[in-house]
C-alpha cells in the first residue's frame, strides 16, 4: 500500500502562477492537491473546510493577505502547516511570517521542485528556510534586538559627550567651531532621538542605554 | 533771480503748498479733536472745502479720524496706526502722530488709501494658497500614479515572469542545454531589474510590509548608491497617514545626499514630535548654499508640498554639513 499523500491547498491571486503551482503539485506522488483559492478569504474558508496538511499561500493577495491567513490558522489551531511564497521578500515580512508560525518562506523565483519539496517537508513537520531567507531572518532578529538603543551620528555623540561634561550650548559651539543655531539644532535632534526634553534627562537616558559610560 | 537759503525759505508755507498736491490726507487737530488744518485730500474726504475745515470739531463732520484716537495720541505721546474704512468700501491706513507744539498737544493725522494694496495682498495670498494646493495635489497624484504602476508591475508582469522562469527551469534540459540556460539567466536578470524598479517606484507594495521596514530598505538602498553610511532612527509608532509622503521625501533627500555628499555619514530620523511627524536627514557632507534652493527643483517641490500641507520645512547647510527637517501636522 502506497504511503498516504499529504493534502495541499494552494492560494494565489495570479491565475497563471497558481496554475503552475497546482500542476507541479499534481505531478508529485507524495502530494495531493485538494483545493485552490484566488484570494485570502476563500483560502481561509477552504482550509477551514478541508483541513489540509499544508497550505501553500502567496503573501500578497486581495482580501486577507497570506500573513493574515497564517495568523487565523495559528489562532484557530488548525492542523495545517503553512508555506508562504512571495515575489517580494522584505526582511520584516519574513520575520513576521516565521514568528507567526509559518513552516517555510520562499521567494516566488524558487524552482517548483524546491517549492514542492518544501511543502512535503512542512507536511512532515519540518521547517525549511533557503539560505537567503535565513540571512534576512538573522538580520531582522539583530535589528530588533538593537532597536532599543538610539543611533547617533558622530557629531551628535560629540555634542552628547560635551553636555555630559557640563558644557553650555555656546561653549559647545565654540569648541566645535559651529554656530549656536547649529548646536541648538543638534541638541534638539539628540533630545528627539533620546525621547527627552532636557540636558539632564538626555545624559541619564544616554547612560542607561549604553551611549555614555 | 533770488536764491532762497534755508534760513530765508518759508519751509512751512512750502510744505503746506506741497501737501495740497498729494492724494494722501494730512490734518492737524488739537487735543480737543478740533481741526487746525486739513489739506485738500483730507478736506475732500470729509466733504468740506479746505478753507472751511479749520476750527470744526471732529464730531461735526463724518470722519475717518476718531476723537478717541486723537485723545490717545495726545495722552501717550507716541505715533500709531489704525486701519479704517469709508462707506464706499475703501480701506485706509490712518496714522496718528502726536506733535508737541509747546502750547499743549497737537495731533497730526496722515490717511492713506490702501484699498489697492490690500486687494493686491489678498490676491497674492490667494495665489500663494492656490499654488501650494496645486503643488500638493500634483505631488499626491504622482505618488498615487507611482503606486498604481508599481502594483500593476508587481501583480501581473512580475508574476508572469516568475511563471515563465519556473516553466523553463522545470524542463528536463534546463541544466544541460546552454541556450535554455541563457534564457533562464535572462529571465532571472529581468526579474531582478523589475523588482528594483517596483521597489524604487513604491516600496510599500505589500500590505504586510511596515513603514519601518520600507524606510530601512530605502535608506540602505540609497546608502549603497552613494555610497554613504546611514543610521536610521525610527519611533515605534509612525502611524500618520503620511506613509507615501515619508517615503517620497526620503527618496528625494537621500537621493540628494547620494548625489552631492558621497562618503558622508548620514542620520535619518522619523518620529512624532509634538503634534507633528518629523522627518529629518542630516549629513556631514560639504553642504551647499541654502539661498540656491530654488535651483533644486526636487527640494523646492518637496518644501512646497510640506508647506502646502500646513507643515514646516527647515534647511541648514554649511561646510559642516546639511540638515533638512520637515514637520507635517499629524491629523
Amino acid at each position: 500500500m502506497p504511503p498516504a499523500r499529504a493534502t495541499v491547498v494552494v492560494a494565489d491571486d495570479h491565475p497563471v502562477y497558481r496554475e503552475g503551482l497546482t500542476r507541479a503539485i499534481g505531478h508529485r506522488a507524495d502530494l495531493e492537491l485538494v483545493g485552490e483559492a484566488a484570494d485570502g478569504h476563500a483560502a481561509l474558508e477552504t482550509i477551514r473546510e478541508l483541513r489540509p496538511a499544508v497550505a501553500l499561500l502567496d503573501v500578497k493577495m486581495p482580501g486577507l493577505d497570506g500573513l493574515q491567513v497564517l495568523q487565523a490558522i495559528t489562532r484557530d489551531e488548525l492542523p495545517t502547516a503553512v508555506v508562504l511564497v512571495s515575489a517580494h521578500a522584505a526582511e520584516d515580512l519574513v520575520y513576521q511570517c516565521i514568528a507567526g508560525g509559518a513552516s517555510a518562506f520562499l521567494g516566488k523565483q524558487a524552482d517548483r521542485d524546491e517549492i514542492c519539496d518544501t511543502v512535503a517537508a512542512a507536511a512532515r513537520g519540518e521547517v525549511r528556510l533557503p539560505p537567503e531567507v535565513q540571512g534576512q531572518l538573522v538580520r531582522q532578529i539583530q535589528l530588533r534586538a538593537a532597536s532599543d538603543t538610539p543611533r547617533l551620528t558622530s557629531r551628535e555623540r560629540e555634542v552628547l559627550g560635551m553636555i555630559a561634561e557640563g558644557l553650555s550650548a555656546p561653549d559647545i559651539a565654540e569648541r566645535l567651531t559651529l554656530s549656536p543655531a547649529t548646536v541648538k539644532s543638534h541638541l534638539q535632534t539628540l533630545y528627539d532621538k533620546l525621547g527627552v526634553n532636557d540636558r539632564a534627562a538626555a545624559v541619564a537616558t544616554a547612560m542607561r542605554t549604553g551611549l555614555l559610560e | 533771480m533770488t536764491v532762497q537759503t534755508p534760513e530765508t525759505a518759508d519751509i512751512g508755507g512750502l510744505l503746506e503748498r506741497l501737501s495740497r498736491e498729494t492724494d494722501i490726507g494730512v490734518a492737524l487737530l488739537d487735543a480737543g479733536a478740533r481741526f487746525l488744518y486739513a489739506n485738500d485730500a483730507m478736506a475732500a474726504l470729509h466733504g468740506v472745502a479746505p478753507d472751511e475745515v479749520a476750527g470744526r470739531a471732529l464730531e461735526d463732520v463724518p470722519s475717518l479720524i476718531t476723537s478717541d484716537a486723537v485723545a490717545r495720541a495726545a495722552r501717550e505721546g507716541a505715533p500709531f496706526h489704525v486701519a479704517a474704512s469709508t462707506g464706499d468700501g475703501r480701506a485706509w491706513d490712518v496714522r496718528y502722530v502726536p506733535m508737541d507744539d509747546g502750547s499743549g498737544r497737537t495731533v497730526g493725522v496722515i490717511a492713506r488709501d490702501i484699498t489697492e494694496r490690500e486687494a493686491a495682498a489678498e490676491a497674492l495670498e490667494r495665489l500663494a494658497l492656490q499654488r501650494r494646493q496645486l503643488v500638493k495635489a500634483s505631488l499626491e497624484a504622482a505618488e498615487r500614479e507611482r503606486g498604481r504602476v508599481a502594483d500593476d508591475l508587481h501583480d501581473d508582469v512580475l508574476q508572469r515572469l516568475l511563471f515563465a522562469h519556473q516553466e523553463c527551469a522545470s524542463l528536463p534540459d534546463a541544466r544541460t542545454d546552454p541556450a535554455l540556460r541563457r534564457a533562464i539567466d535572462a529571465i532571472e536578470d529581468v526579474t531582478h531589474r523589475l523588482r528594483a524598479v517596483v521597489d524604487d517606484l513604491h516600496p510599500v507594495t505589500l500590505a504586510s510590509t511596515s513603514i519601518h521596514s520600507a524606510i530601512h530598505a530605502l535608506a540602505h538602498d540609497y546608502a549603497a548608491r552613494g555610497p554613504f553610511s546611514v543610521q536610521v532612527q525610527l519611533h515605534d509608532d509612525l502611524r500618520s497617514g503620511h506613509d507615501l509622503f515619508v517615503l517620497s521625501a526620503l527618496r528625494e533627500l537621500l537621493g540628494n545626499v547620494a548625489k552631492h555628499a558621497p562618503g558622508a555619514e548620514v542620520g535619518v530620523l522619523v518620529a512624532p514630535v509634538g503634534g507633528d511627524l518629523v522627518i529629518e536627514v542630516a549629513d556631514d557632507g560639504p553642504g551647499f548654499d541654502a539661498a540656491t534652493i530654488d535651483g533644486h527643483v526636487g527640494l523646492a517641490g518637496l518644501f512646497a508640498r510640506v508647506e502646502g500641507s500646513g507643515g514646516r520645512a527647515e534647511l541648514q547647510s554649511s561646510a559642516d554639513g546639511t540638515r533638512i527637517r520637515l514637520a507635517l501636522p499629524l491629523d
